[in-house]
Order: C-alpha cells, then sequence, then structure tokens
C-alpha cells in the first residue's frame, strides 16, 4: 500500500509541475527562447484551429529547440481566451492564435473584454481555407450558381442552408450571399460544422457555404455538388470549380482564416524573430500536406495582416449589420 | 466474399509488432486516462496528436482508436468503486456499481463491467465490419422529427431511471433539463441562464456535473457519518462473478449491445444515451429489476455493454463519411489530415489497409482490455480499503485537476464545487441524482 500512494503522490507532483511549468522572468532578446512558449488557442481542442495550429507549433518545436504548447481556452466562439490572451504577459512566450471569427466578433458581440487591434499585434495568418457554395443534387437541381439563384428568386425562403453557428463565418457568408444576389435563404444554424454537414448528406438542409477543407472530401464523394469557390483564385484542391466571379457573383468573397498574434509590447526582436520562424515552419514539407489536404492557402503577414484584420472587422461588420445578426 | 477479403487485409495489417504494440499502448494510456476522473480522450488525443506525425497513419489511428475505447473501460473503474464517473458514460454504471462496491462486491463489478463490454465491442466490431456502409445511410436518414421523438423517449425514460418517489424524479429531470439549457440559443444566439458569466456561454461541462453531484457530494456525506465513511464496511467476496451471476448477466448484456449498437451511429449524444437507455430498459423488463439501484449485477452489465457498443459504433460516421460523431472523432479526422489523408467516403477505396486495419485492431484492442483490466481489478479492489482521510483528500485532488484540464479554467473546479454542494442537498432531501443527468443531457 506504501508504494501505491508513494506512486499517487509523486503522479500529482508531476501534474502541478507542469501546471507552473511558465513564470515570468526577464526578457532578452539575445537568449529567447530560452524555456516553452505558449500558444493561447481559443477553441476547445479538437476545433478547426487546432488542426492548424498543433502541426505548426510541432515544427517550430523542431526549429526554436523550446516546445511550443497549445493552450486550449475554449468557450463563448473564442471570445473567451481572447480575453484572456490579452491579459498574459508580454514577454515573448505567450503568442494568441485567432480566426476570422474575432474579426465577426466586435460586431456581433454587445461587449468584449478584449480589443483585437489594441491588445495584440499581428504576426502571420497562417491559413486561409475559401468557402464554398455546395448543395445536395438530391434536393437541388441547379447545376450551376445561376440555376441557383434563379430557383431562389422564384422560390424566395424556400431553400434552408446550414452553418456551423450563428455568427460563424459559415453563417456570415450565407448572408454576404443573400445580399449580393438578392434572395431569401433559411438559415439553419448547427453545433459545428460536422453536424451540419451530416444534415446536409442526409438531406435536411439545400445546400451549405461550407469551408473548403471539409467540404473537399464529400465533393469528391459524389454526395455533394459545389457550385461555386467564394475566392479571388480558383483551388487545387477543387480544380474544377469556378470562382464566384467566374460563376456570375462578383465580390462573393469569404474565407475561414486562422492567424498568429503576439500581445501587446511584445519585444519587436522577439516579434520579428517569430514571424521568420513561422515563415520557415510554413515551408516545411509536413505542413504543405496539411495545408493542401484542407485547401488552405498562407495569408499576409506584419502589416498587411493588420491591414486585412482592418478591412474584415469593416466588411463583416457591414454583413452582420444587415442581417442583424447578434449574440447577447 | 469482399467482407473477408477485407477483414483478412485488416487483420494482416493490425497484427504487425509494431501496430500491436502501439494498440496495447493506446488501450493502457485509455484505461489510465478513464480511471483519473475528469481527464477525458479528448484532451488526451489532443495533445499526442503531434506526435502521431512520425507514426504511419495506420499505427496512429490504430493507437487513438486504443485511447478512445480504453477510456470507456477505465471510466467504470471509479464509477463501481467510489461512485465517480470518470467518463460520460459510467455514470449509469455508478447507480448499481457503487451499491456492489459496498456490499462487498466490487471486484464481480468490475469483472462484470469489463466482461458486458468486450462482448459488445466484439459485436460491434463485427457489425461495423459488414455493415458499415448501410448502417451510415440509415444514421443520415434521422431528420429533426427523429431525433424529436427520441427526446420525448428519453424523457419517459428518464423517470424509470428513479427507484423512489415519482415526485422527486420529476423535479429532479425539470432541474437537469434547466441545466441543460444554460448557455448560448443555438437558434437565436441569445444566453440563457448565464448571469453575465463568459464561462457559462457554451452551457455546463456534463463531466463538472456528473462528478460534483456523484462524486463529490457522495464524499460530503460519507464524511458526515463516521460509521460508514470507509468505503470498505464489508469485507470483499470473491473478485470474479460466481455462476449466478454468469446467469443473470447474458440477458442485459444482449440487451445492452442492441441498444447502445442503434444509438451509437447516431452522431451527438447517442453513446451518452445508451448506456441511460439500457438501464431503463432494464427497469422495464429485468425479472430482477426491484434489485436494480440496490446493486444489481443487471444494472452494470446493462449500461456498461450499451456504453461500449455506443462508443465503437460512433467510429461508422468518421470512417464512411469522415463526418466526425463526437470531438474524439473530430481529433481522429485531425490526425488523418495530419497525414495527409483526407478523411470522407473514399477512404474506404483508396486506403482499405487503413479502413480495415482500424476496424481489426479494435477487436484486438478489446481482447487486450479484457486481459489487462481482469488481473488489475484485484489492486483497484484494495484501492478502496486505503482510509478515508488518504482516499478522500486524493479524490478531490484528482477530480479537480480533471475539471481543470477540460478547458483550463479555474471556473470549472468552482463550478464543480458547487455541484458538489447541491449533491449532498439532494442526497439529503433524498432525490436521485440520475434523472436530473438523464435531463441534463436531453436538455443541451
Amino acid at each position: 500500500m506504501q508504494t501505491n500512494r508513494r506512486a499517487l503522490l509523486a503522479l500529482c507532483g508531476s501534474a502541478l509541475a507542469s501546471f507552473v511549468a511558465i513564470s515570468t522572468s526577464p526578457v532578452t532578446a539575445q537568449t529567447w527562447p530560452d524555456k516553452p512558449i505558449t500558444f493561447v488557442n481559443p477553441f476547445a481542442a479538437g476545433g478547426g484551429t487546432d488542426a492548424f495550429a498543433r502541426p505548426l507549433a510541432a515544427e517550430l518545436t523542431k526549429q526554436l529547440g523550446q516546445s511550443v504548447i497549445i493552450d486550449n481556452k475554449g468557450g463563448a466562439g473564442g471570445t473567451l481566451g481572447a480575453g484572456v490572451a490579452a491579459r498574459a504577459a508580454k514577454d515573448g512566450y505567450t503568442f494568441f492564435v485567432g480566426a476570422v471569427h474575432h474579426t465577426i466578433a466586435p460586431s456581433i458581440y454587445a461587449k468584449l473584454t478584449y480589443d483585437l487591434e489594441k491588445d495584440f499585434e499581428p504576426i502571420a495568418v497562417v491559413a486561409m481555407v475559401p468557402h464554398v457554395v455546395v448543395v445536395n443534387p438530391a434536393k437541388v437541381q441547379a447545376k450551376s450558381l445561376k440555376e441557383l439563384i434563379e430557383f431562389a428568386k422564384a422560390n424566395p425562403g424556400k431553400l434552408s442552408f446550414g452553418s456551423a453557428g450563428n455568427g460563424t463565418s459559415h453563417h456570415l457568408a450565407g448572408e454576404m450571399f443573400k445580399a449580393l444576389t438578392k434572395t431569401d435563404l433559411q438559415h439553419v444554424p448547427y453545433k459545428g460544422a460536422g453536424p451540419m454537414m451530416q444534415d446536409l448528406l442526409g438531406g435536411q438542409i439545400d445546400m451549405a457555404f461550407d469551408g473548403l477543407g471539409s467540404s473537399a472530401s464529400q465533393i469528391k464523394g459524389g454526395k455533394i455538388v459545389p457550385l461555386a469557390l467564394a475566392a479571388k483564385e480558383r483551388s487545387s484542391a477543387v480544380a474544377d470549380v469556378p470562382t464566384s466571379a467566374e460563376a456570375g457573383v462578383a465580390g462573393f468573397e469569404a474565407s475561414a482564416w486562422y492567424g498568429v498574434w503576439a500581445i501587446a509590447g511584445t519585444p519587436k526582436e522577439i516579434k520579428d524573430k517569430m514571424a521568420a520562424e513561422i515563415a520557415k515552419a510554413l515551408k516545411a514539407e509536413s505542413i504543405g500536406s496539411v495545408w493542401a489536404a484542407q485547401g488552405a492557402k498562407i495569408g499576409p503577414v506584419g502589416a498587411d495582416m493588420a491591414a486585412f484584420v482592418k478591412s474584415e472587422i469593416e466588411n463583416w461588420g457591414k454583413i452582420a449589420k444587415g442581417a442583424n445578426v447578434k449574440i447577447e | 466474399m469482399e467482407v473477408f477479403d477485407g477483414l483478412a487485409l485488416g487483420f494482416a495489417t493490425a497484427l504487425t509488432i509494431t501496430n500491436l504494440s502501439y494498440c496495447l499502448l493506446g488501450v493502457f494510456l485509455g484505461t489510465a486516462i478513464g480511471v483519473l476522473p475528469g481527464l477525458g480522450p479528448a484532451a488526451t488525443i489532443a495533445i499526442l496528436l503531434p506526435a502521431t506525425f512520425a507514426l504511419p497513419p495506420v499505427t496512429a489511428l490504430i493507437m487513438l482508436a486504443g485511447i478512445f475505447y480504453g477510456a470507456q473501460y477505465g471510466g467504470s473503474t471509479t464509477a463501481i468503486l467510489v461512485n465517480l464517473p470518470g467518463e460520460t458514460s459510467s455514470v449509469v454504471t455508478a447507480l448499481d456499481g457503487y451499491q456492489m462496491a459496498r456490499q462487498g462486491k466490487a471486484g464481480r463489478a468490475l469483472a462484470t463491467a469489463a466482461i458486458a463490454s468486450f462482448f459488445a465491442g466484439t459485436v460491434c466490431t463485427f457489425l461495423i465490419a459488414l455493415f458499415a456502409p448501410p448502417l451510415t445511410e440509415i444514421a443520415l436518414k434521422f431528420g429533426p422529427a427523429e431525433y424529436f421523438s427520441l427526446m420525448v423517449l428519453g424523457l419517459i425514460a428518464s423517470i424509470v431511471l428513479a427507484s423512489g418517489s415519482i415526485l422527486h424524479a420529476l423535479g429532479m429531470i425539470i432541474i437537469g433539463l434547466l441545466l441543460g439549457v444554460v448557455g448560448t440559443d443555438v437558434n437565436a444566439g441569445t444566453q440563457r441562464f448565464t448571469f453575465g458569466f463568459l464561462e457559462l456561454a457554451d452551457g455546463i461541462g456534463f463531466v463538472i456535473v456528473a462528478m460534483g453531484i456523484f462524486g463529490i457530494g457522495e464524499i460530503v456525506a460519507n464524511l458526515e457519518n463516521e460509521g460508514t465513511r470507509d468505503v470498505s464496511i464489508k469485507t470483499v467476496s470473491g473478485l470474479m462473478p460466481t455462476r449466478e451471476d454468469w446467469r443473470r448477466m447474458v440477458a442485459p448484456v444482449l440487451r445492452g449491445t442492441a441498444l447502445g449498437s442503434v444509438l451509437g451511429i447516431l452522431p451527438g449524444g447517442g453513446a451518452a444515451l445508451a448506456s441511460f437507455g439500457a438501464y431503463a430498459l432494464e427497469k422495464k423488463v429485468s425479472r430482477n429489476r426491484a434489485e436494480l439501484g440496490k446493486g444489481a449485477i443487471e444494472g452494470v452489465a446493462a449500461p456498461e455493454a450499451a456504453n461500449n457498443a455506443g462508443a465503437q459504433m460512433s467510429f461508422i460516421p468518421m470512417l464512411t463519411l469522415g463526418i466526425p460523431a463526437n470531438p474524439v472523432m473530430a481529433l481522429m479526422i485531425g490526425a488523418m489530415i495530419i497525414q495527409g489523408i483526407q478523411p470522407g467516403p473514399s477512404v474506404i477505396k483508396e486506403q482499405p489497409a487503413l479502413f480495415w486495419g482500424v476496424i481489426a485492431s479494435m477487436w484486438i484492442g478489446n481482447i487486450m482490455l479484457l486481459v489487462l483490466n481482469l488481473p488489475l481489478i484485484g489492486l483497484w479492489v484494495r484501492m478502496i480499503s486505503v482510509p478515508y482521510h488518504f482516499l478522500y483528500p486524493s479524490i478531490l485532488a484528482f477530480c479537480s485537476i480533471g475539471v481543470l484540464s477540460l478547458s483550463n479554467s479555474p471556473f470549472d473546479v468552482y463550478l464543480m464545487a458547487l455541484f458538489g454542494f447541491l449533491g449532498y442537498v439532494f442526497k439529503k432531501l433524498d432525490c436521485e441524482p440520475a434523472p436530473l443527468l438523464l435531463g441534463f443531457i436531453l436538455g443541451r
């Protein structure tokens, strides 16, 4: 029994030790990093962000010689974890992994505990996955985006589109489509993209503005039909799917994207070094295959990312306001 | 026969030394995290995900699958021994399992749980191999009307879960439903009963409620009563089921397996509903239904078979369509993506060794779990003879660490303490917590 108890205590001890791994110490950019780095991921383990953040963290760990730990702080559509990250030490050992959600949040939440543009400094958009208009062929006869719009105009409110939840980019991409094409589609929110796809395949809903990542394999399997990609350029993952402009709805562009931010006030040398390391990691072979499978591209970095974030906040704000999307 | 060719390929894949060792590692890890309350397979798999980079895809999936169904085995251990459900699915097992432990039948309860799980796992492996694609089609037909009917059935069945007053049970179901609707409304985006706490915006975690009300509440109530605060008041009689136990176990295991297989293919709360459903079914049809709730072996066998069947069947939508039925499956899909495999309908054709290898490994893993768990029973049973002033603080510490690991939020630990207090109050008022938990699941 004695040994059992000792083993139990040892286990407790090691578990505690891992929680207190990060303490504050004076920062010197020369020796950075000399202890593990934390990436605060504001979504639950296994969410969309994880699919990109975890391979990236693994690659950075290899490059930096220090562990890059993903700290999942899920809740409230990613705003809870963002609030926690905003108050983290700006010593270059905590970074924030945000997403398109954080540029939508300012217009749909009544109040937030952080300011995306003031509390964080952009490093890089590491992955951008375009949305794609997909329909269940058993429910919708349209063979092209034009036919779909014609049908929707002739039958207002008849077609339903699913989303991964209220205020997600799936939802707002749909609202953007409605506004651009002046059609009336019924929104059906789900608890995540998985259950939504299940119902799209089963024909409980007619169509969706899904992320290319989860749709690509269903498209290849022939269970759903893609009508247009909400992007400027075609994607090699589904090369024969026309862009929105080619299909006749110019300006319909929406991506689910994921980026890394530093906490505002982090030393510039460290930010630069992290930016360089991320750029290098994104060229690694292991990352390339993961990104390609998800139909993801690399996005703007540094100042370009700041401008991109600003325009995203504005654009999503207009759509959210027009469609009166709110979470309170 | 195509299926037998497939299975042959699967066993050839799964029976290599590498894959066997990772399967063993997976089920061992799974058992360990199942035993530790609060620590769930989702968090473990998320942490291990980058480590799977270096492994071949089949090996990685075999290990991760092992963690998942291993946790279903392990979760019942603490449920039976100290009334602390380690996993969602083992809440029901705690009802009769813990009573058996108090009567000195802990070993027999643990063995029953392991055997029932093994049987269900075996049946489901073959169901998946034979019928995965057609079963997927059935799951896709399940629309809003069907889910509504299922929930109504669940609400009616939850009354049956209680062995005491019907009025108390009704009250508990309603409290459970109300707790379940805490969080952001899916349709309107409105926040319900969050009282301004952002932490409540996604609702209350099931594990928090279950561990608080069952585990912590039980500890508080036990401490109050000096005569019974040591759990091992009776000497432990026999570790293995008796001939009578075997006889009583057969029908409930069969019924539990059938129900779990049906509910498991549905996305969402399928597996969690399975164990509740199986228990409710026993209450209606078992010959020994009067004993249920007082330590009947049927109350362990049926839900354990059902939850393992449900867990196994939840692989179907993931393997055939690439759609996750629960967060763990979402992580498995993530693991495939990391390997450059796009999960989806084409996996069976393009990656037959992966598809069949994982299925074959499930059966092998189930055998490993049985072999691993039966000898461990003697050790586990001794755990409850640890004096309460050592046992209870360690349980509290593990619960807190486990709950903290859910989303790294201290708020959840306070919430668990609150539910612990509620659990104590309910016990004093003679209100049984099982209907509350089923109401909670249905309310979500």
